[in-house]
């Protein structure tokens, strides 16, 4: 939880408004309720940091959480370690129904609520439940492989369809590529209100189920031995991973690798129990991403990179490094 | 006396392959019967079916109700299966593998409590596995792992253990030391045993009774003396062997036939293979 509050505070200190700890910290308690102290910001101050800053940083804890637990989830189901949040055409959906949206959609400006994160949202269960359908229609039953196999042919089809949008449509090309990238830009606490609610529920459901994950590991005979249903427990696990992660992704983009790197060095860390792997990937996750978005924000300042491209960046030769390290412990 | 485990025209159909054809067998408290049979007789499916993992047709019974009237935690809680060849998971731990065995005690929303703790540190402890507490469970060698998973099978707390094949690639001190430990383990903790046994010997010497199958059918049951004998292993496994009847058990050695036995052999494994 440390490691969560230091970078919570890094995010809500770095940026071209100076603002100290100290400032912070009574601004922090000023809005306790019956607590009144004089802060010492300006009035321009309070608002950078109360509504820019802090909703950014705890949209990136909550995205972060989620992807990471999300992919914690996804590599206990499947036990598979190269599985993350999107294995199952969920950034595939989600990157249709938010192309479509900014390709097809009507002018929103007026509108109170936002169509493309509502389209990525929809756009990404959609390819989960056509994934599973496609799974479980399959002859060789209902096995964690044959869904992966669902998952891969639903996303490589709804990509193929996205593609095709985004070609008819090249002037929204740039829009598109952006969302695809991935950005925590946040109006307010708007974004940080629209998916609480699903991070929440979904990360208790997966802290809660992180003991079957265990049982899950000794494979689908065995744990049915112990007397657990594999299918149901995948099915709630996966249910509750999936909804949290295209929550996430309609705020936030596809952000690539946190659900890999950061369950994995949680495994380096403490070993591949989910007992410890589940909880420890929520909080590490939340604070990985807020300080991609620091460096995201500040490395071509005043210009944004998007996070997805930090999160790539230092991810990609991260998993190496674990990869080649871990041997048999990631695999 | 209620039978441990009573099955009645079991029969199972694996990819379109009928691997049981209605098999009927019963294991009385604190037995231990050997399964003993060629290679695809069903002896591995019989002991998925009655651990639960597979639905079958035909009646299983364990401790006197069916299985299919049973919750799968209360299946758990009476019987626990060793495998053949069991998943280690890589990076766990020894302790964290066996106190899976908790599972079905421990409710979909609880954490494991003190006592399953204790109960994990009593059965490693009962294998003399407490200084691997710590080791990942893929580090270990044949016998150690086998241990392992016993332990597992032992924080189950079920009164029936079911063995695939225990002794598969232990050299023949490990078979032996683990098949020691079991029949100690049973005595001690009076456990019905099942297991499926490749070696005939070894069935021979540790199960108080045997049921011989071939091709998801009982074709012999009865004492180790009664059912190995050596025209019937001749015919079933097209094996020539001498059987040694050491009061306690049955000794089976494999020896070369004559030249006339031999191809009499041949001719009978046509037979089999004809059938």
């Amino acid at each position: 939880m440390a490691v969560l509050a230091a970078a919570a505070l890094v995010g809500i200190l770095v940026g071209p408004a100076d603002l100290s700890v100290a400032e912070v910290g009574r601004s922090l308690i000023d809005r306790l309720p019956m607590v009144d102290v004089e802060t010492g910001l300006s009035p321009q101050q309070e608002v950078i940091l109360w509504e820019l800053r802090m909703p950014r940083v705890v949209l990136g804890a909550l995205v972060g959480s989620m992807l990471a637990v999300a992919g914690g989830a996804y590599q206990g189901s499947f036990r598979n370690p190269l599985a993350d949040p999107y294995l199952l055409g969920v950034a595939a959906g989600a990157g249709l129904g938010a192309t479509l949206a900014i390709a097809y959609g009507p002018d929103s400006a007026g509108w109170s609520v936002d169509p493309i994160p509502l389209a990525a949202f929809v756009g990404g269960l959609v390819g989960v439940v056509l994934a599973y359908l496609l799974g479980y229609s399959l002859r060789a039953g209902r096995t964690a492989v044959t869904l992966i196999l669902a998952g891969v042919a639903v996303a490589a089809f709804l990509t193929a369809v996205q593609t095709y949008v985004q070609q008819r449509e090249s002037d929204t090309l740039r829009g598109v590529y952006a969302w695809i990238l991935g950005r925590l830009a946040t109006v307010g606490w708007h974004e940080v209100v629209v998916i609480i609610p699903y991070v929440a529920l979904c990360s208790i459901v997966i802290v809660i189920g992180r003991r079957m994950l265990d049982v899950l590991s000794v494979g689908d005979d065995e744990a049915a031995a112990l007397g657990i249903n594999p299918s149901r427990v995948r099915l709630v696990v996966i249910l509750a991973a999936t909804l949290g992660t295209a929550a996430a992704v309609a705020v936030s983009g596809l952000i690539a690798f946190v659900g890999i790197i950061v369950p994995h060095t949680v495994r380096l860390l403490v070993g591949t129990s989910y007992r410890l792997v589940v909880p420890l990937s929520l909080i590490l996750g939340g604070a990985f991403l807020i300080l991609a978005d620091v460096l995201a924000r500040t490395v071509v300042a005043p210009a944004e990179l998007p996070i997805g491209v930090v999160t790539a960046f230092f991810g990609a030769p991260f998993f190496a490094v674990v990869l080649k390290t871990s041997r048999g412990v990631a695999a | 006396m209620t039978a441990a485990i009573r099955c009645r025209a079991v029969a199972a159909t694996l990819g379109g392959v009928q691997v049981l054809r209605g098999v009927d067998l019963g294991v009385g408290t604190s037995e231990w019967v050997g399964l003993v049979g060629p290679n695809g007789a069903g002896k591995t499916t019989l002991l998925r079916a009655i651990a639960g993992s597979l639905a079958v047709q035909g009646a299983i019974a364990v401790l006197g109700d069916d299985i299919g009237q049973l919750h799968r935690r209360d299946v758990a809680r009476r019987i626990a299966m060793v495998p053949q060849t069991p998943e280690l998971p890589a990076g766990m731990k020894v302790f964290d593998y066996a106190l899976l065995g908790r599972t079905p005690y421990v409710g979909y929303l609880g954490t494991e409590s003190s006592n399953d703790l204790s109960i994990v540190a009593d059965a490693l402890d009962a294998l003399d596995l407490l200084s691997f507490a710590d080791r990942d469970v893929v580090t270990l060698s044949g016998g150690e792992a086998q241990r392992v998973v016993l332990a597992r099978a032992l924080t189950q707390q079920a009164s029936i253990l079911l063995l695939d094949e225990p002794t598969a690639s232990l050299d023949v001190g490990r078979q032996q030391s683990v098949l020691e430990l079991v029949d100690h383990l049973r005595r001690d903790r009076s456990l019905t045993v099942l297991s499926a046994l490749h070696d005939l010997t070894l069935a021979g010497q540790f199960a108080d009774r045997l049921v011989l199958l071939d091709r998801g059918l009982v074709v012999a049951a009865g004492s180790p003396q009664a059912v190995l004998r050596p025209d019937t292993i001749r015919q079933l496994f097209g094996a020539e062997v001498r059987v040694l009847d050491e009061g306690d058990g049955v000794v089976v050695v494999p020896v070369r036939g004559s030249e006339r036995s031999r191809g009499a052999d041949h001719a009978a494994v046509r037979g089999v293979s004809r059938r």
